[in-house]
């Protein structure tokens, strides 16, 4: 596969970084000498210095052949030409970043596919939305909504005192609302569970169900109840940013502090926010901490953009006592630093867009997708195609392989959790479970029987490839 | 000389003058009545000045004014059209002949304060009065507002007028050219007016009565030809009417705009909301405790004298139903303080404005705020948007220098002999534009117990008060000073 990146971020160093590991052909535009320098020095990828919006610029980069375009740079306008040029050659799949979200969001006149754009992506606010996430659920390790997020799925750590471990889970009473689908051991054994598996205490457990459901399931699951209310973010980029606007938004009430060094960016997010108490001043100088009543918070989230301010404010938090410490993590071979100084809770934002990138690729049938952070087992979203070999069968009857769980099925906007009676019928929503080597065999079960367009085999091409 | 073009701008302002004293004089003429002649003598005064003015200083259009020539044009503008609005009065022998009373009563129109001298009022001609009522329509929307709708473009600052004249901290422009938006506004003000003309005449009332009331009432002004004032009439109907439509006039005229525009989220305006809330909560109050004493348990009678007299003082009209001096000391007071209010900015209401209040409130609080978060970045916000520091600063300027001319003019009436209640009720509703206070000038009664002194010093405040107190004090910085010391030397 021919993929061309525009920019030499590090969102761009992540993804060509993978897909050439995976034998595609990469070629990175890049107007910075020492910025390409970096992709032609570590990595194996044809690299041009030029301006990547420019139409001779990508002809000699190969467009004519091109599978994929991603449009990264650091100008938002930029990526937009990029992509408007690549569908005027017809690149089948273009992606590009857009931070602004006057050009692509609610409030513009064009639509991102007007823009020649298949998929925007804005790595800030995917982390924001990690954090989030992270936040309204403190006791969960993952966390992914499906279906206008009716339906979730859940990763609990299981706590010693929760009432589930020790009896195989056909012993369980049957819990209306949610199904475990996968159980995974402290050293990495993973199983999609049948009724002879049993939960033991630290195991983490992942769960599908209705969303209001899951909130009281996994405070069950634990010997402690935290709610997180009082937040301080350090730092207030764009993801300290758009963070505070989600909690802000969110249903649930959050009292918020931002800390920021420079004045004037303290005063445009102050025109942003509502009720974010914005601070000015060093999140890394104990005074202003003392000052803020940091040990009261229940959440620290260190977003300065920086990694080594980003230690020593989480280092801080946790001598002032704070549960709750989430980290950004900029430079991806730090990361194993924070583990070592036991943060778990970290985010990466090239890290989380480029996978995001690569995510989005891989299905098109599916009306979502997403992947285990350990990269054990993939959760989809898919509509049941009308002449399915499964359609019209109960569940039990379906002969789906085995490692793979129908986690809910949204029916006429009514959640429902299966058992093996259920029938499924052509049209329902299906979030599925499964782990990846069941793949091929899932899609032949779903299968629509008729003849695919073109795109679809170009997808599926993608995906066998990216799959090696 | 620059100077020159301002004498030459005031000559236009009073040939306009005239034409409005000739339409308001059309009433006499048709009735045949006794003051057809103070008329006629008044309109061939104004006119003849007018025209020597235009005659004389020629339109030089080298140079735009300073900001000092067009603070002081808008200043002097107001002064001197009371000199002449005051000759009918004048002319007609309504005060015997002391003019000083008959420029209170025209400056008392022309700021629609509706502050009155006259004791009997329903003993004089239906013109003279209709002229009364005239004035305070042709203040309500500006005087200088009505110049840009009307005169060409004089290479003044049409901006720097128009937010002078215009109430509010900020003046908005609904459309791009201000002359176009002093246009609509006028145009919004006139068809408001006339459907309220319509409105009072399906009520029962007569044409003039219907006429001289709506007249009054969109600007906010409250001058009425009877004695005692909408009482007279004792109709709930018409009451209603004038009720809701001093409601509307205290409204920011930009939201009118903006729903004919088809914009209907501008009703979530912060201020209209705040604005309507203090109504509320006003009547409410007001009707609590006014239900047993005035309103003898009639629950209907209580709200519907409360909320007209809290609304006519809140919107700064000064129209009365009820002697409310003789209320609870509670509702006394509570509508003397009322009187600081004001209606929205940007309406025809006076006052300091309801915008200025949540501005300050909010100010207030982030600076509690800031005492226990030293480090804290705040800013105050009016719904979605940011406000300015420069019209926080401009606003908490205004609010001190109001309260101070009031604490000052209040000291005032007193070294002349007047009581406390009626001091400081008399500069509260004159430089609110009001009109009745409470004590001696109460809702029942007129400005004649106030010393010929304090009548001079309360027209003072009558502008002051319309011109939102900056664009008059500025005059008096000296830097405004040199400017014209210059101006009357080269001279």
């Amino acid at each position: 596969m021919h993929i061309i990146i525009i920019g030499g971020g590090g969102v761009s160093y992540e993804l060509a970084r993978y897909l050439s590991d995976k034998k595609h052909d990469v070629v990175v535009i890049e107007k910075n000498e020492e910025k390409a320098l970096r992709f032609h020095e570590s990595l194996d990828v044809m690299v041009i210095e030029d301006n990547g919006a420019n139409a001779v610029v990508l002809e000699k980069a190969g467009i004519k052949n091109s599978d994929m375009l991603v449009a990264v740079t650091e100008a938002d306008e930029v990526n937009v030409i990029a992509c408007m040029l690549a569908k005027h050659y017809n690149v089948p799949i273009t992606v590009a970043r857009i931070r602004n979200q006057e050009y692509v969001g609610a409030s513009s006149v064009l639509t991102a596919q007007q823009l020649g754009i298949d998929i925007v992506i804005n790595p800030e606010r995917i982390a924001a939305m990690e954090i989030s996430k992270m936040l309204h659920f403190p006791d969960a390790s993952e966390l992914e909504y499906f279906h206008r997020d009716r339906v979730m799925m859940l990763g609990v750590v299981v706590g010693s005192e929760a009432h589930i471990t020790d009896v195989p889970l056909k012993k369980l009473p049957v819990n209306p609302d949610a199904l475990i689908v996968g159980i995974s051991d402290a050293d990495g054994t993973f199983v999609v569970p049948s009724g002879n598996d049993v939960i033991r205490p630290g195991n983490k457990i992942y769960l599908i169900g209705k969303a209001n459901a899951l909130k009281d399931i996994s405070s069950r699951l634990h010997n402690k109840r935290k709610i997180v209310r009082q937040v301080t973010i350090m730092g207030g980029g764009l993801i300290g940013l758009q963070l505070a606007k989600l909690l802000e938004d969110s249903k649930q009430y959050f009292d918020v502090k931002l800390i920021e060094k420079d004045y004037e960016r303290c005063e445009h997010l102050c025109r942003q926010m509502d009720s974010t108490l914005i601070l000015q001043g060093d999140a890394t100088e104990i005074a202003m901490l003392e000052e803020e009543d940091t040990e009261r918070a229940d959440a620290v989230v260190a977003v300065t953009g920086d990694d080594r301010s980003n230690i020593v404010v989480a280092l801080l938090a946790q001598q002032f006592g704070v549960k709750k410490i989430i980290s950004e993590v900029m430079r991806p071979h730090y990361a194993p630093i924070y583990k070592t100084l036991g943060f778990e809770s970290v985010v990466n934002p090239r890290i989380l867009a480029a996978s995001k990138i690569i995510r989005l690729t891989r299905r098109e049938d599916a009306v979502a997708f997403s992947i285990l952070q350990d990269e054990k087992a993939e959760i989809s979203e898919i509509v049941l195609p009308p002449g399915s070999k499964v359609a019209n069968k109960k569940i039990a009857e379906a002969n789906f392989p085995h490692g793979m769980l129908i986690g809910s099925i949204i029916r006429d906007e009514e959640v429902i959790i299966p058992d093996g009676e259920t029938v499924l019928l052509p049209g329902d929503n299906l979030i599925i479970f499964a782990i990846p080597e069941v793949r091929v065999t899932l899609e032949q079960c779903f299968a629509q029987p008729a003849g695919k367009s073109s795109r679809d085999n170009l997808y599926k091409k993608l995906n066998n490839n990216l799959e090696e | 000389m620059r100077h020159f073009r301002i004498l030459y701008l005031i000559g236009i302002l009073l040939i306009f003058l005239a034409l409005a004293m000739f339409l308001a004089s059309i009433w006499s003429i048709a009735e045949q009545s006794p003051d057809r002649l103070a008329f006629l003598l008044s309109i061939l005064i104004t006119a003849a000045t007018g025209l020597t003015l235009l005659l004389y200083f020629l339109p030089s259009r080298d140079k735009e004014l300073s900001i000092v020539e067009n603070f002081t044009f808008v200043s002097l503008v107001w002064f001197i059209a009371g000199i002449f609005a005051a000759l009918p009065y004048h002319f007609y022998g309504v005060f015997d002949g002391n003019y000083l009373q008959a420029y209170f009563e025209a400056i008392s129109g022309l700021t629609t304060t509706g502050a009155t001298l006259i004791e009997d009022i329903e003993v004089l001609p239906r013109g003279l009065l209709l002229w009364r009522s005239f004035t305070q329509w042709l203040g309500g929307m500006g005087i200088i507002v009505l110049f840009l709708a009307i005169l060409p473009k004089f290479g003044f600052r049409s901006m720097t007028m128009f937010k002078a004249e215009i109430p509010g901290p900020t003046a908005e422009r609904v459309v791009p050219r201000v002359v176009e938006t002093a246009r609509l506004l006028w145009l919004i003000y006139v068809v408001l007016t006339v459907t309220q003309l319509a409105l009072l005449l399906l009520t029962g009332l007569s044409f003039y009565d219907a006429l001289s009331h709506a007249l009054t009432t969109m600007p906010t002004g409250g001058f009425s030809p009877y004695n005692a004032s909408i009482a007279a009439f004792n109709n709930p109907m018409a009451e209603i009417v004038i009720i809701f439509f001093m409601l509307f006039a205290g409204i920011n005229f930009a939201i009118y705009f903006r729903l004919v525009r088809g914009d209907f989220n501008v009703l979530r305006n912060p201020e209209f909301k705040f604005y309507l809330i203090v109504i509320l909560i006003g009547i409410a109050l007001v009707t609590i405790n006014t239900f047993e004493d005035v309103a003898g348990g009639d629950l209907f009678l209580a709200i519907r004298q409360s909320a007209f007299q809290v609304i006519s003082i809140t919107t700064t009209t000064g129209y009365a139903t009820a002697d409310f001096n003789n209320w609870h000391n509670f509702s006394r007071i509570f509508l003397l303080f009322s009187m600081f209010l004001g209606a929205c900015g940007g309406s025809t209401g006076g006052s300091m404005k309801q915008v200025r209040w949540l501005l300050m409130f909010k100010y207030a609080y982030r600076e509690l705020r800031h005492v226990i978060h030293p480090s804290a970045v705040t800013s105050v916000k009016l719904g979605k948007h940011v406000v300015d520091e420069s019209i926080l600063r401009t606003t908490m300027g205004f609010g001190f220098l109001y309260l101070f001319l009031t604490a000052i003019s209040t000291l005032a009436l007193a070294l002349m002999g007047v009581d406390t209640e009626t001091a400081f009720s008399a500069v509260a509703a004159t430089i609110g534009n009001v009109g009745p206070g409470l004590g001696d000038v109460g809702p029942v009664e007129t400005y004649q117990s106030i010393p010929p002194a304090g009548q001079a010093l309360l027209p003072i405040l009558m502008v002051i008060g319309r011109l939102e107190v900056y664009t008059v004090l500025v005059l008096f910085l000296p830097e405004s000073r040199r400017v014209w010391m210059r101006a009357i030397k080269e001279k």
